[in-house]
C-alpha cells in the first residue's frame, strides 16, 4: 500500500502541477462566461441575455455615472438565451453574485420577449423549474480560479486554456474583467448582412417555433426587481435590434412593451425602450450591437439613470 | 454520476480511502460501506430509481431463498416464475410498454381500424436492463442448482448494486462475483496498478475516441439526406468506433475501478474488431450479455444440438431477443435479425468455432486471409450498426441507400485528419495489446519506468487536450 501511494504521488506531481497552472491561466479568452464567476460579489450589475452581455459596457456606464457624481462600479452578469432568461436559476445565481451589503447599487435589467420566454414543451409540461444549465448548477459564482466551473462546466478540453484551441472556436470573443463580452467581427456590410440573415433564420425557424412567453418567468423578473430594489436603483431596458428580428419577437409576444410598462409601474421602477432603428445602430448580426454602438447605448442608459436621479 | 466527471473523480478517492484504510479490518463493514456508496452513486441519477433497485434486489434475494427452501420442483418453479415474471414485468412497463402500445396501434390502423392507446409517461430507470439480468441469472442458477442462495442480504444487494457495474454492466454471475464479495480482499499492488491503467485506457476510449467520433456521427446521421455515399460510409465507420469506444471504454473503467478495490469483474470486450468471422465477433463483443443469452436462453432452447430448423430458430430467437434487449425500437430488432443472417451460414457450415485463438497470435501482422476475414467482418458489422444508430427503419434504409450510391467513390464531405490519427493510435495500441485483457495492459510492461510513465502521460495529455463534446454513455439508455 505504501509503495502504491508513494508511486501514485510521484506520478501525479506532473499532472497536478499542469492542472494548477491551467486553472490559474484561465482568463477572458477561456470562454464567454468564465470570468463572470471569478469576480467578488457585486454591488451594481447589468443583467440579461447575450444582447446585454455584448451590448452594455460597464466601463462606459461607470464613467457616465461617476461624472454625474455617483461612485458606481458595475459588472455585466448577462449570459445568453437558454442560460440567463429570467427564471429561478438566474434569480438564484444573481442572488449569489449580489453583495448583500450593497445599498446604493445600480441594476440595469435588459428585457425582451425572449428573456421571459421558455421552451414550449417545458412550459406545457409544467416543468419550468427543472434546469440543468451551469447557471442553475454552479454553487460558487465568486471564486478565483473558479475550479468548480472549470472542472465541471467548461465544455472544452481543459488544456485548451493554456494551449491554442485546435478548433479555433470563440477566438473572436473576449470577456473583460467587468463582464462585458467584446466581439471582434468583420463589420463590412456584406458580412453583417450574411450573419443577420442567419440570425433571422434562427429566430424564425427555431426560436419562434419552440419558445413561448412564460408567466412563470415574468413572475421571476418581478422577483428579481424586488430583490435588487432593496440594494439600489433598478432600470428595465429594451435594447435596439434589427427590425427583421423585432418583427419576429413582436409576433411571439405582441404587446411586450405594455407588459413591461405595467410591471415597471407596479414595481415603481423605470422602463426605457431604445427604439429599433436599422439606420441608427450597427449590429454584428441583427441581434447584438457592434461594440461602438454598444458604448453609445450604454451612454444613453447612463444618461437616463442620471436624468431621473439614482 | 458519470465515470468521466469531476463528481466521480472526487467520489472514487473517498471510496478508496474508506475501503482500504477505514473499513479494511472488517469484511462486513467493508461490504456495508460499498453497498452504501453504491446506492449513493445510483441515487445521483434520480433517488426514485433507488426504490425500484431495492425492490428488485429484495425480490430476487427472497425468491432465491424460497426456490432453494421449498421441497418440490413445482413449488420451485412457481417461485422462479414469480421472480422472472415480476422482473420482466418491470422491464416491460418501463422499457417496452409504449413500444408495444404504439406497434399495436399501427397494426390496427393498417387494417382500417382506429386505436387510441394509452401511453405511459415514465422515465426509464438507469441500468434497469443490467440489474434485472443480474437478478435473473441468480434465481436461474439457484433453480438449476448451480449455486446455493446467499443468506446475507448485504452480500446479495452488493452483488446486484456494486457501483462499477450497476448502470451498464458487465452483467455479472453470482457464481463469479458473489464468492469475491464473501471473502476478504487483498491489496495487491500489481492489480491496483493494472486497474489504474485500465481506467486510463477506458477514459481515452470514451473521451477521445467515442466523444470525438460522436460529433461527426451526429452531424452525418442527422443530416444524412444531404450527404454523399462516402460521407455516409465515413459516418457509419465512425459510429462503429464511437459505440466501441463508448461501451468498451465504460467497461474498462468499470473493470479497472473494481480491480482497484480487489474485485475482478467479467471481461466484457475482447478486441471484437479484430474478429475474423461473425461468430468470433460475438465471442468478443459485449461478452457478458452474449454469454447470458447463451446460458439462459440459447442452451435451454436446445442450442445448436438439434436439426437445421432448430438451429435456425434458436439463432434467430437469441439475436432478436438480444436486439430487443437494447431498446424498444424496430431498429434494434432489425440489427439483431441482420446479425442472425450473418451468423447462420457460419453456424450451418460448422465453421462457427474455427477462429478460437487470438489473431496472429505469434506474429506481428495478420496473414492475408486473416486480414481479409477481419475486413469482411468489420464491414458487415458496420452495415448492421447503421440500423442500431438510426432513429427508425426508414432512416436506416435511406442511409444505406445513400451510402450505396455512385457518390460512394467520391471524397467525403466531412473528414477529420485528427480523428483519423486518434483512431490509428487507438487501433495500434489495441493490436499490440490484443493478447491482454485490454489494449494497454501488456504495453510497456518491460520498458523502463520513465518510458512507461511517458506513455501514460501522453495518453493523459490526449484526454485533457482532445476531449470530445461530452456525451452520456450510450449503453445507459439500455
Amino acid at each position: 500500500m505504501a509503495t502504491f501511494l508513494k508511486r501514485l504521488t510521484l506520478f501525479m506531481v506532473l499532472p497536478f502541477t499542469i492542472l494548477i497552472v491551467t486553472l490559474y491561466s484561465a482568463d477572458g479568452r477561456t470562454d464567454p462566461f468564465y470570468l463572470r464567476f471569478t469576480t467578488p460579489r457585486q454591488a451594481s450589475m447589468v443583467l440579461g441575455t447575450s444582447r446585454a452581455a455584448q451590448g452594455i459596457q460597464p466601463q462606459v456606464l461607470d464613467s457616465i455615472l461617476n461624472a454625474g457624481g455617483h461612485a458606481v462600479r458595475s459588472f455585466n452578469y448577462g449570459f445568453a438565451i437558454g442560460y440567463s432568461n429570467y427564471g429561478k436559476a438566474y434569480y438564484e445565481s444573481i442572488r449569489k453574485k449580489l453583495d448583500p451589503d450593497a445599498r446604493n447599487g445600480v441594476f440595469v435589467l435588459a428585457v425582451d420577449p425572449w428573456s421571459i420566454a421558455g421552451d414550449k414543451k417545458t412550459i406545457r409540461s409544467g416543468k419550468e423549474e427543472v434546469d440543468g444549465t451551469f447557471i442553475a448548477t454552479l454553487a460558487c459564482v465568486h471564486m478565483d480560479p473558479n475550479v468548480e466551473y472549470l472542472l465541471k462546466e467548461y465544455d472544452k478540453p481543459l488544456l485548451n486554456i493554456i494551449l491554442p484551441d485546435p478548433r479555433k472556436e470563440d477566438d473572436r470573443l473576449t470577456l473583460h474583467k467587468d463582464g462585458w463580452l467584446e466581439t471582434d467581427l468583420d463589420l463590412s456590410a456584406q458580412a453583417v448582412a450574411e450573419r443577420t440573415s442567419r440570425k433571422v433564420d434562427e429566430y424564425r425557424n427555431t426560436r419562434l417555433k419552440n419558445m413561448l412567453p412564460s408567466a412563470w418567468r415574468l413572475g421571476y423578473l418581478g422577483m428579481t426587481i424586488d430583490l435588487l430594489k432593496e440594494h439600489g436603483t433598478v432600470l428595465l431596458v429594451r435594447l435596439p435590434i434589427h427590425s427583421s428580428i423585432l418583427r419576429i419577437e413582436d409576433e411571439m409576444m405582441p404587446g411586450f412593451d405594455g407588459v413591461m410598462q405595467r410591471l415597471a409601474q407596479e414595481k415603481n421602477v423605470r422602463y426605457l425602450k431604445i427604439p429599433a432603428d436599422d439606420k441608427a445602430w450597427t449590429f454584428t448580426d441583427g441581434n447584438h450591437l457592434a461594440p461602438a454602438d454598444g458604448a453609445r447605448v450604454t451612454r444613453l442608459i447612463g444618461q437616463e439613470l442620471l436624468k431621473n436621479g439614482l | 454520476m458519470l465515470f468521466n466527471t469531476l463528481e466521480f473523480a472526487l467520489f472514487f478517492p473517498v471510496v478508496f480511502v474508506l475501503y482500504w484504510f477505514v473499513t479494511r479490518g472488517s469484511l462486513r463493514l467493508q461490504n456495508v460501506m460499498l453497498l452504501a456508496v453504491s446506492y449513493y452513486f445510483y441515487s445521483c441519477w434520480d433517488p426514485r430509481f433507488l426504490l425500484l433497485l431495492i425492490f428488485s434486489t429484495f425480490l430476487d434475494y427472497f425468491s432465491g431463498l424460497q426456490i432453494h427452501r421449498v421441497p418440490t420442483k413445482a413449488l420451485k418453479r412457481t417461485w422462479l416464475i414469480i421472480s422472472v415474471g415480476i422482473n420482466l414485468g418491470f422491464l416491460g412497463v418501463f422499457k417496452y410498454y409504449n413500444f408495444f402500445a404504439e406497434s399495436f396501434a399501427s397494426l390496427v390502423s393498417s387494417v382500417g381500424f382506429e386505436a387510441h392507446p394509452v401511453f405511459l409517461s415514465v422515465v426509464l430507470p438507469v441500468g434497469i436492463s443490467f440489474y434485472t439480468f443480474h437478478g435473473l441469472s441468480y434465481v436461474f442458477d439457484i433453480y438449476y442448482e448451480r449455486i446455493k442462495p446467499t443468506t446475507d442480504p448485504v452480500d446479495y444487494a452488493l452483488f446486484v448494486g456494486f457501483f462499477p457495474l450497476l448502470v451498464a454492466g458487465p452483467i455479472e454471475r453470482a457464481t463469479h462475483l458473489l464468492p469475491q464479495i464473501q471473502r476478504p480482499r487483498q491489496f495487491v499492488l500489481a492489480n491496483v496498478v493494472d486497474g489504474c491503467k485500465q481506467v486510463l485506457w477506458g477514459l481515452f476510449k470514451k473521451v477521445v475516441i467515442a466523444d470525438n467520433a460522436a460529433e461527426f456521427v451526429n452531424l452525418i446521421f442527422d443530416g444524412h439526406a444531404g450527404y454523399g455515399g462516402s460521407t455516409l460510409l465515413y459516418g457509419a465507420i465512425l459510429f462503429a468506433f464511437q459505440i466501441y469506444g463508448d461501451f468498451s471504454g465504460y467497461s474498462d473503467i468499470a473493470l479497472g475501478t473494481a480491480r482497484i478495490l480487489g474485485i475482478e469483474l467479467l471481461q466484457n470486450f475482447n478486441f471484437p474488431y479484430f474478429s475474423r468471422d461473425i461468430a468470433e465477433f460475438w465471442r468478443r463483443w459485449h461478452i457478458s450479455l452474449s454469454s447470458w443469452f447463451r446460458d439462459y436462453v440459447y442452451i435451454p432452447l436446445g442450442g445448436s444440438r438439434g436439426g437445421t430448423w432448430l438451429k435456425v430458430r434458436n439463432t434467430f430467437i437469441i439475436f432478436l431477443v438480444s436486439g430487443f434487449w437494447h431498446g424498444a425500437n424496430w431498429t434494434f430488432i432489425a440489427w439483431g435479425a441482420l446479425h442472425a443472417l450473418y451468423f447462420l451460414p457460419v453456424l450451418l457450415s460448422g465453421r462457427n468455432r474455427s477462429n478460437m485463438s487470438i489473431v496472429a497470435e505469434h506474429r506481428a501482422l495478420p496473414s492475408l486471409r486473416e486480414a481479409l476475414g477481419m475486413a469482411l467482418t468489420f464491414t458487415a458489422v458496420v452495415v448492421a450498426w447503421v440500423f442500431f444508430r438510426a432513429a427508425d427503419l426508414s432512416q436506416a434504409f435511406s442511409y444505406l441507400g445513400g451510402m450505396l450510391s455512385p457518390t460512394l467513390f467520391s471524397m467525403p464531405e466531412k473528414f477529420s485528419m485528427r480523428l483519423a490519427a486518434f483512431i490509428a493510435f487507438f487501433l495500434l495500441v489495441e493490436w499490440a495489446g490484443r493478447r491482454g485483457k485490454y489494449g494497454l495492459q501488456g504495453i510497456g510492461a518491460t520498458w523502463p519506468r520513465a518510458a512507461r510513465w511517458a506513455l501514460y502521460y501522453a495518453i493523459m495529455f490526449l484526454i485533457f487536450r482532445f476531449t470530445g463534446k461530452s456525451e452520456t454513455f450510450i449503453y445507459f439508455q439500455f
